[in-house]
């Protein structure tokens, strides 16, 4: 995998967990929406963060969709829990590619934030997986 | 699981004794042919978890079910880094209660890590770069796991 695309799929799958982080704070309350807010800012600087990355290869920048696909209806505090949980464990993945084709200076900071991504969705109530976004989909078919 | 591209890792090898405790107080140990030291940094971290959470389980029931399954994840790691499970020569102490020994698991957890992340910054190996970056990443989520223990 290129660089680019690695970094390509990062901004999209940020996108998205931006998207679905708006979603999740808005059926919490209390802390927990606390939480949720304050991930929600981070994985829009790690947006802004990869996409200027991005650009500055030349390559296009992916453009934020205006709705993304929930894996599972989102109508309960529950139900949002469980989607924080998807969208970190989700981008585990992508950061590991990213710090196999990145630079040196993006490998380590892909691995620091597949880290956090991976760590907080075991916070989110996940169980904790061999290897964090691997298997993702068949997880989430069987829920 | 994208089993092929870990595969490529089998290096052969059998790790015995433990150099968690040394390769934990020297993260960056004195350049030497990759080839030869990598193996042992990379599987053995997992090697002394597999031990310790074999001695915890056996010393807390209690905690058996519940650390079962990050016993086997370690496990993962280990086949997935081409090593063996081979823990006669390791001695592990456990802490004498049991949420002692859930905070001694969390901190191993940590350590092991931190070892896998920085070898994930000097490898140069882009597919063993993924690997230990996804490794590093399992090892630091046990820890809010291990937390609900408490």
């Amino acid at each position: 995998m290129s660089r680019s695309t690695a970094l390509a799929n990062v901004v999209a799958a940020e996108d998205a967990a931006v998207y679905g982080y708006g979603i999740v704070a808005g059926q919490l309350s209390g802390r927990a929406a606390g939480r949720a807010r304050r991930a929600l800012r981070a994985h829009e600087q790690m947006r802004e963060r990869w996409a200027t990355a991005l650009a500055e290869t030349g390559e296009p920048v992916p453009a934020p969709q205006v709705a993304y696909a929930l894996p599972f209806p989102v109508y309960t505090a529950r139900a949002a829990r469980q989607l924080a949980a998807v969208i970190d464990e989700r981008l585990v993945g992508w950061y590991a590619d990213l710090a196999a084709a990145g630079t040196s200076d993006e490998r380590g900071e892909a691995v620091s934030w597949g880290r956090t991504c991976a760590t907080r969705a075991v916070a989110w109530g996940a169980s904790p997986q061999a290897f964090p976004g691997e298997n993702i989909e068949a997880q989430t078919n069987d829920e | 699981m994208d089993l092929n591209r870990r595969q490529v890792l089998g290096l052969g090898l059998t790790v015995t004794a433990g150099g968690f405790l040394a390769a934990c107080s020297s993260p960056d140990p004195p350049a030497a042919a990759p080839t030869e030291q990598t193996p042992n940094l990379l599987a053995t971290p997992d090697l002394e978890l597999i031990a310790l959470y074999m001695a915890v389980r056996s010393a807390y029931p209690a905690l058996d079910a519940s650390l079962q399954a990050i016993e086997e994840q370690h496990r993962a790691h280990l086949a997935a880094l081409g090593g063996e499970v081979s823990i006669e020569d390791i001695d592990v102490t456990v802490a004498t209660t049991s949420a002692a020994a859930v905070e001694q698991c969390m901190l191993a957890e940590r350590r092991a890590a931190d070892i896998h992340q920085a070898a994930c910054l000097r490898s140069a190996d882009s597919v063993e770069v993924r690997l230990l970056a996804l490794i590093s990443a399992s090892e630091a989520s046990h820890v809010p796991a291990l937390e609900r223990l408490l």
